[in-house]
């Protein structure tokens, strides 16, 4: 009998491998009808060298391989490694007539999913190859549910970029610099930051945080992105924008959208720069302290306040910074603070050299001194020079 | 006396939330203690646990949950607490929590939500 190795579009197959043509039309006959009834194609190979031979063609197609281990030239738990190693996602099965220990270790170190003697019993062949199989298409299932996973966070993340992330207004006078980074493998984020032109030299700064990552807390930073400036910001352009009253609002307004859920919150800093009266007004409901860097020395703008959503009516304080040129105003979300065992964001700022990338700068320096090498949160550095 | 009631009483322990309450004694108050990480994972599950048995309990209860085995708390951790404190306020459930660490008091801190909460010690109530 001649080796078949046919070619076929979509094909699931099931590979033989085995020295001996006489076993290979025996396993062919009782596997005939499991075959059939599952649309299975039955390659068979009387070397391990033509078994790869084969897979290098058709390894897409080829779900599991049931392999002899004494064969001429390269032994079936060789064979077995060597598919572990090329083609990892294949379930293999071992069918021998001999017993040595050593091969057979070998052959359980190449992941082989069950071993089975010849000669075989019927039911138990086909039972155990069934399993092989259903565990093959288990796992492809799986890997197929991760990839669209993969695929729609990676989609959201696009969409959330497009949606949320702003050009940030450039002027001789200022410099907006920022920096975001979702959780590794989730694309999308709950940060959220934005900085309004509300009028000449006129800037109101935004940053916040949804508790949670991934698409959850997409969502809600999409919220907050459609009512922010449409329902408030557009209404109130041109006169006096005060940010303990937009907070207030914003506070009453997500407190709304999150009525049919529960345990959402969102920590929220809100600051006016008003750069020809010198003047950063600012208020906070439950976002990490800002920081100021004048003459090299860093300061926090501590006012306190509560992160929006958990109350219905808020009040929020303001606080007035007097600015200066080349001041440094620094704004982070708590992926910053919070990677390792934690960073003290301040005395960080005070090491780091400034310049124009000082907000990368920033984001190196915390993994340093973390000992990390990624964020385990969604981390954003927004920083304003006054030039 | 104090013996003779813990028998009484159920322990129920799901990953890192141990649940204690009573149904037997009205006077007895829900302790729920939290160990480890409360990070987002842990907060879904505690999420569950906490509404579950704010809605067993009879108004007038009191719950309390012990975070002295806390050792990092994220946002979504208090924010799982808030909306705990609120529902447990609805039905009448008088909410505590007890012996915060420096790091976990400073995010209630941090989110505004500290003075929220009323911090209470169960063994120091039993006592």
């Amino acid at each position: 009998m001649a080796s078949q190795a046919e070619t076929g579009n979509g094909v699931h197959c099931i590979l033989l491998v085995d020295d001996e043509q006489n076993i290979l039309f025996a396993l062919k006959r009782e596997l005939h009808q499991w075959a059939h009834d599952r649309n299975v194609e039955i390659l068979t190979a009387l070397s391990a060298k033509e078994g790869l031979s084969i897979l290098e063609k058709r390894h897409e197609a080829i779900d599991v391989i049931v392999s002899d281990l004494r064969m001429p030239e390269m032994k079936g738990s060789d064979f077995l490694l060597e598919v572990k190693q090329k083609y990892p996602s294949i379930i293999t099965l071992l069918l021998t007539g001999y017993s040595e220990t050593g091969e057979i270790v070998k052959s359980v170190s190449a992941g082989i999913f069950s071993y089975m003697l010849k000669p075989w019993d019927s039911g138990y062949l086909l039972a155990e190859i069934s399993k092989a199989w259903d565990y093959a298409e288990t796992r492809k299932q799986n890997a197929l549910h991760i990839q669209r996973m993969e695929d729609e966070l990676k989609w959201a993340g696009e969409m959330q970029k497009t949606i949320l992330r702003p050009n940030l207004p450039a002027t001789d006078k200022i410099e907006f610099r920022v920096s975001y980074r979702p959780v590794p493998g989730l694309y999308c984020g709950g940060d959220y930051y934005d900085v309004i032109s509300v009028g000449p030299d006129r800037y109101l700064i935004l940053i916040g945080d949804v508790a949670g990552h991934g698409v959850q807390a997409a969502f809600v930073t999409g919220i907050l992105k459609a009512v922010i400036y449409p329902e408030y910001i557009r209404n109130v352009i041109g006169s006096k924008i005060s940010p303990s009253d937009f907070l207030g609002w914003l506070n009453q307004r997500m407190h709304f959208e999150f009525r049919s859920t529960n345990s959402m919150l969102v920590s929220f800093f809100a600051g006016l720069l008003d750069l020809r009266e010198g003047s950063f007004v600012y208020a906070n409901a439950g976002h990490c302290h800002p920081c100021v860097i004048m003459n090299g020395a860093v300061t926090e703008l501590p006012v306190a306040g509560t992160a929006l959503g958990v109350a219905r009516s808020v009040m929020y304080n303001e606080q007035l910074l007097a600015v200066h040129p080349n001041d440094l105003l620094v704004f982070y979300t708590d992926g910053l603070s919070e990677v390792g065992k934690g960073v003290q964001v301040p005395a960080l700022l005070a090491k780091v050299q400034q310049g124009p990338d000082y907000h990368l700068r920033m984001l190196e320096a915390a993994l340093q001194a973390a000992g990390a090498s990624q964020f385990v949160d969604d981390v954003t550095v927004l920083t304003a020079r006054i030039n | 006396m104090i013996d003779e009631r813990v028998a009484m009483r159920r322990t129920v322990e799901i990953e890192d939330i141990q649940i204690l309450w009573s149904y037997a004694e009205p006077e007895f108050p829900a302790i729920v203690v939290v160990k480890g990480e409360l990070d987002l994972k842990l907060a879904y599950r505690l999420r569950a646990a906490l509404f579950e048995l704010i809605n067993l309990l009879s108004p007038g209860r009191d719950l309390y949950v012990d975070l002295r085995s806390v050792e990092y708390i994220s946002s979504a951790g208090v924010g799982i607490l808030s909306a705990a404190l609120v529902h447990a306020s609805e039905r009448n459930i008088r909410f505590f929590i007890s012996t915060l660490r420096p790091k976990v008091r400073s995010v209630f801190d941090t989110l505004g939500l500290l003075t929220w909460f009323t911090e209470r010690d169960p063994i120091a109530a039993e006592s």
